[in-house]
């Protein structure tokens, strides 16, 4: 009888360890409001990245969207959003696909697999886009009305070294088409979309990774310059400015040795001034001779991570990732930097879609 | 005599006879238990032995799965064949140093030891010294130490004993042991080899729509020969002479997720093991002197085979040698002291061929221990240490450790223990010099920690042991990798957080007898509430969260009957809800990993001839099917089956 007492007191112990399951996440339409899609990329090799929505009128955010709609995972490191009017298209990098959703109920659709590492899509027509990719060494062509991958562009410098070239933001000034080649290179791609076909390229600092476009037609591009010990050595981050038409680099603008590492790059919709994540948040002036001496918004012990410009107002959100391993804080400033709003999304917050 | 027919029982009840534990041995192991001596020198010291029933019924298994089902210790494993860490009492895994005859197992270049390449066979002791009860034999351990041994059968001229073991998912394991030899001189031979296709189906949540999978990329085999010469001088004077190779190669499997382009990831490991062991039992002061090599090779890579890209092909080679010289003097029948000194040195080279980038670091490392054991009284024993250690151009001179020992009641095998202490950790290699984010300028881990233990035991040997514990440890400086602080892209090591540890373990066996039947049950639990007691910024949610992957409460049950020749076994698991995040989020359901059940059945008839016993064993491991996850989106196998054959002939 002992020995029963004992079992039933065990067995009553690990019942009791059980616990109640999770609370499921209800939401309505989202697409039809005004505001912001949030994807974030999750840790690496967890797969869970995540999509959330910010009402921007009604202050309201709504998290694991996609997980609720669709009732699946997201996948491993959501790396960056882009919409086409039709769809929206969500990246997924580590799992090598892409998923395409309803704009307004966010159902899925589709998805564009077998991928390597997928980054950004560019889309170049109704029946065309490209993707980037870290590590394929070409950039895949798909049709965005039926999915299917049309095509591949190969990007492969050749040399031997698989890294290179490793493809990532895009930017469309005139005709050409720039893509930027971030890990380990230094080399900003020029495309024919026309022909599919790189046609030349631009040398620039170390690690090349976002860009935009400004309103003198000239491209920015945000270096990281790599970390101390990589094989090519390290140089301080970089502010780059290109001339599409010449393809040569103009101007680099150097952070200083004490600068906090660059991490995101945008341009308000006025393409007038640049807005960079660089530890602290910097606004400067396309025009501008020099870096700004001054953040416009200190970090202060906040990880700013990303950041995404309002193109209706000007607006700014800018992400805490707070310690990378936990839902992370997004501030929403006005243009003059006062706080208006402050929520909570998934892990690391990597890109915005305005809605 | 009845001792000696319960131990043969027992033997022949569960114990796959080829397994071979030898006679002697398993008299030994059962000679502690069953009398229930108290080891001076483990007085006031939390020490969990998996008895002996559990070793050999865990015998063609690898030490994560003995760990996790007979310890209260939490297991990580990344599944079947993959790489396992022990998190002892909610701490990192780099937190618990696992000791091969002495000899410190643990990566020093990542810091912890990969409990899926350790395989049971190839040990004939195994204990676990918990939290600062680990200072006893080294440092480092913040959580716990696993200590494995091997000891010959001196009493056995010549022994041979075979394994053979297949199931689902196109599995087998093949374990060989023969040992020869005299009164003064003895060789043990271990072989194993085990592979696994380890395609088992799963529905896949993870994708659009849900659909029937079957996990690809996840075969692997590992195969290992230990030699042990052992000569004896004399009965007090032992020398042994030991050498283990072993190699591996595992498939990494993607995540449910994934469904990106075919991928090629696979890990190497390779290991050879050396150690010359001279111990003196005579005499007025007792050593033991050991000197142990220990070379590591891993290669890790991974490709897109469809575009021939190599993402990553890295190399890293670490040797490692250990001394040490151990003294023991009693001074009386109520004082003993201990001495030792380690000398210990590392060297690592990391490369990777893609990156061009890596490192190459070495690290000498000395220790002194001095260690006084002391019976103050009929029911009390007491101990006192200090270590003083030195690594790298770092000093720490002084980590104490004293606990105590009680016998409660005079005429009742009532005791209660407690002990005190201070303990580190040294950062790994690659916390220190790993390209990017290594970080030269690291402090070791700082901790300080407490346990109380009451243990109790039946008047009756064997029939009924307990214990349950209490410990609480605060660990300062406690190293994790986080995104660098001037905000580039890749993580670095930092001292960032303070973590408390606190909980309770109890852990009980016992034996009943009815008719011709045997009952034998066995369990343990434990709650482990490990927080974070740091937080940066006021938005930081992770303040007095639990840690991630860490279950607050998880516990064993084991419950054998035998009638006979034959025996029939249920174990049955229980892991609580993990958080995958640091907040401890868990209303977004795929952040969080639901608690499960696992539940295990086997059957098993042994036949016994002159010298010869031959055995067969079928076994259902997730008899329930249930459905679980162990890491965050990878799926584990329902329901499959093992058959096992196993004979062993002795002269």
């Amino acid at each position: 009888m002992k020995i029963l007492r004992y079992l039933s007191f065990m067995l009553i112990v690990l019942v009791v360890a059980c616990e109640e399951e999770p609370v499921e996440v209800v939401f309505a339409d989202l697409g039809k409001r005004s505001g912001v899609f949030i994807s974030c990329e999750g840790n690496f090799m967890y797969g869970n990245s995540s999509l959330s929505f910010y009402d921007k009128v009604n202050k309201k955010v709504y998290n694991q969207v996609f997980y609720a709609r669709n009732r699946a995972p997201l996948g491993d490191v959501a790396q960056s959003l882009a919409s086409d009017g039709k769809n929206l298209y969500v990246v997924v990098n580590n799992s090598g696909k892409i998923y395409v959703l309803d704009p307004v109920t966010l159902e899925y659709r589709g998805a564009v697999t077998g991928l390597v590492s997928p980054r950004y899509i560019h889309f170049v027509s109704a029946e065309k886009a490209y993707v980037s990719d870290l590590y394929a060494r070409q950039i895949t062509i798909f049709n965005p009305q039926n999915l299917q991958k049309t095509g591949v562009i190969n990007v492969s410098d050749g040399s031997g070294n698989s890294s290179r070239h490793p493809t990532e933001t895009f930017v469309q000034a005139g005709k050409w088409l720039f893509v930027s080649c971030w890990s380990y290179d230094n080399t900003v791609l020029v495309i024919d979309p026309e022909k599919d076909q790189v046609v030349d390229s631009v040398k620039v600092p170390k690690q090349p990774q976002k860009m935009v476009l400004d309103k003198n037609g000239k491209i920015w591009v945000l270096t990281d310059g790599s970390y101390k010990g990589a094989p090519g050595g390290y140089e301080n981050p970089a502010l780059v400015r290109i001339d599409p038409e010449t393809r040569t680099v103009e101007q680099i603008f150097r952070w200083s040795q004490e600068a906090r590492h660059s991490g995101d790059l945008d341009i308000n919709s006025a393409r007038d001034t640049l807005l960079v994540v660089a530890g602290d948040f910097y606004k400067m002036a396309v025009d501008d001779s020099r870096l700004p001496a001054a953040p416009f918004i200190a970090a202060g012990k906040r990880l700013f991570f990303s950041a995404g410009i309002d193109p209706q107002n000007g607006e700014i959100y800018l992400a805490d990732a707070v310690d990378y391993a936990q839902n992370a804080m997004v501030y929403r400033f006005s243009p003059a930097g006062a706080v208006i709003d402050s929520f909570r999304v998934g892990i690391s917050p990597g890109d915005y879609l305005f809605n | 005599m009845r001792r000696f027919f319960y131990f043969l029982f027992w033997f022949g009840l569960i114990g796959l006879p080829a397994a071979g534990q030898s006679l002697r041995d398993t008299v030994h192991i059962r000679e502690v238990q069953v009398l229930g001596r108290r080891r001076v020198e483990e007085a006031g010291l939390t020490v969990t032995r998996p008895d002996s029933l559990a070793m050999v019924s865990g015998m063609t298994t690898d030490l994560s799965q003995l760990i996790s089902q007979y310890t209260p210790v939490f297991i990580k494993s990344y599944g079947r064949g993959s790489a396992a860490t022990a998190n002892f009492r909610g701490t990192a895994a780099s937190h618990t140093q696992v000791v091969w005859n002495g000899m410190n197992l643990n990566s020093p270049m990542r810091g912890s030891a990969d409990l899926s390449l350790l395989p049971v066979f190839f040990v004939d002791e195994a204990f676990l010294l918990h939290g600062g009860s680990s200072l006893t034999e080294g440092s480092g351990a913040l959580g716990g130490s696993i200590h494995l041994g091997n000891k010959p059968d001196w009493t056995t001229r010549k022994a041979v004993a075979a394994v053979a073991e297949r199931g689902s998912f196109n599995s087998g394991k093949y374990l060989g042991r023969w040992q020869l030899g005299g009164s003064r001189f003895k060789s043990v031979s271990r072989i194993y080899y085990e592979d696994s296709d380890n395609h088992f189906p799963f529905y896949n949540v993870g994708v659009i729509p849900y659909r029937h999978d079957t996990l690809e990329n996840a075969g692997y085999y590992k195969a290992g020969i230990l030699q042990e010469f052992y000569f004896r001088f004399s009965e007090e004077k032992i020398s042994a002479l030991r050498g283990w190779y072993q190699q591996s190669h595992r498939n990494l499997p993607q995540l449910m997720s994934y469904e990106g382009s075919d991928r090629e990831e696979y890990q190497n490991d390779d290991h050879f093991r050396a150690q010359f062991e001279l111990k003196n039992y005579g005499g007025p002061v007792q050593y033991q002197f050991f000197s142990g090599a220990n070379f590591t090779r891993l290669h890790y890579f991974r490709q897109s085979p469809d575009l021939k890209f190599v993402n990553d092909d890295s190399n890293s080679r670490e040797n490692s040698f250990s001394n040490r010289l151990k003294l023991q003097r009693k001074f009386s029948s109520k004082i003993m002291a201990t001495a030792s000194l380690d000398v210990n040195y590392h060297q690592v080279e990391v490369t990777s061929r893609v990156r061009e980038t890596g490192y190459d670091a070495s690290r000498l490392e000395t220790g002194l221990l001095l260690n006084v054991q002391m019976k103050a009284g009929e029911r009390l024993a007491l101990f006192a240490l200090s270590r003083a250690e030195s690594y790298d151009s770092r000093l720490i001179p002084f980590i104490p450790a004293v606990g105590a020992e009680w016998q409660v009641f005079p005429a009742l095998p009532l005791f209660l223990k407690t002990n005190l202490s201070r303990n580190y950790h040294k950062p790994s290699l690659n916390d220190l010099y790993w390209l990017p984010g290594g970080n030269p300028d690291l402090l070791p881990e700082d901790g300080i920690s407490a346990d109380w233990a009451l243990t109790h035991e039946s008047k009756t040997p064997g029939t009924w042991k307990q214990e349950l514990s209490f410990f609480i440890s605060k660990i300062n400086n406690w190293i994790i990798w986080q995104p660098a602080s001037n905000g580039a892209y890749y993580w670095e090591a930092a001292n960032v957080k303070e973590v408390l540890s606190r909980g309770l373990e109890y852990r009980f066996s016992g034996k009943a007898a009815w008719q011709k039947w045997v009952f034998h049950f066995s369990g343990n639990y434990a709650y482990t509430r490990t927080t974070n007691q740091h937080a940066v910024s006021s938005v930081d949610q992770s303040r007095g969260r639990q840690l991630i992957y860490i279950p607050k409460h998880s516990g064993n049950l084991h419950l054998t009957a035998a009638f006979q020749r034959w025996s029939l076994q249920y174990d049955l698991g229980y892991t609580g809800r993990r958080y995958t995040q640091s907040s401890n989020e868990w209303t977004h359901f795929e952040s969080v990993l639901n608690p499960f059940w696992l539940s295990t059945a086997s059957l098993q008839k042994q036949w016994e001839f002159p010298a010869l016993t031959v055995s067969a064993k079928v076994m259902a491991d997730n008899l329930l099917g249930a459905d679980y996850q162990r890491i965050l989106w990878r799926p584990m196998p329902g329901r499959n089956y093992l058959f096992t054959l196993g004979f062993s002939w002795k002269k």
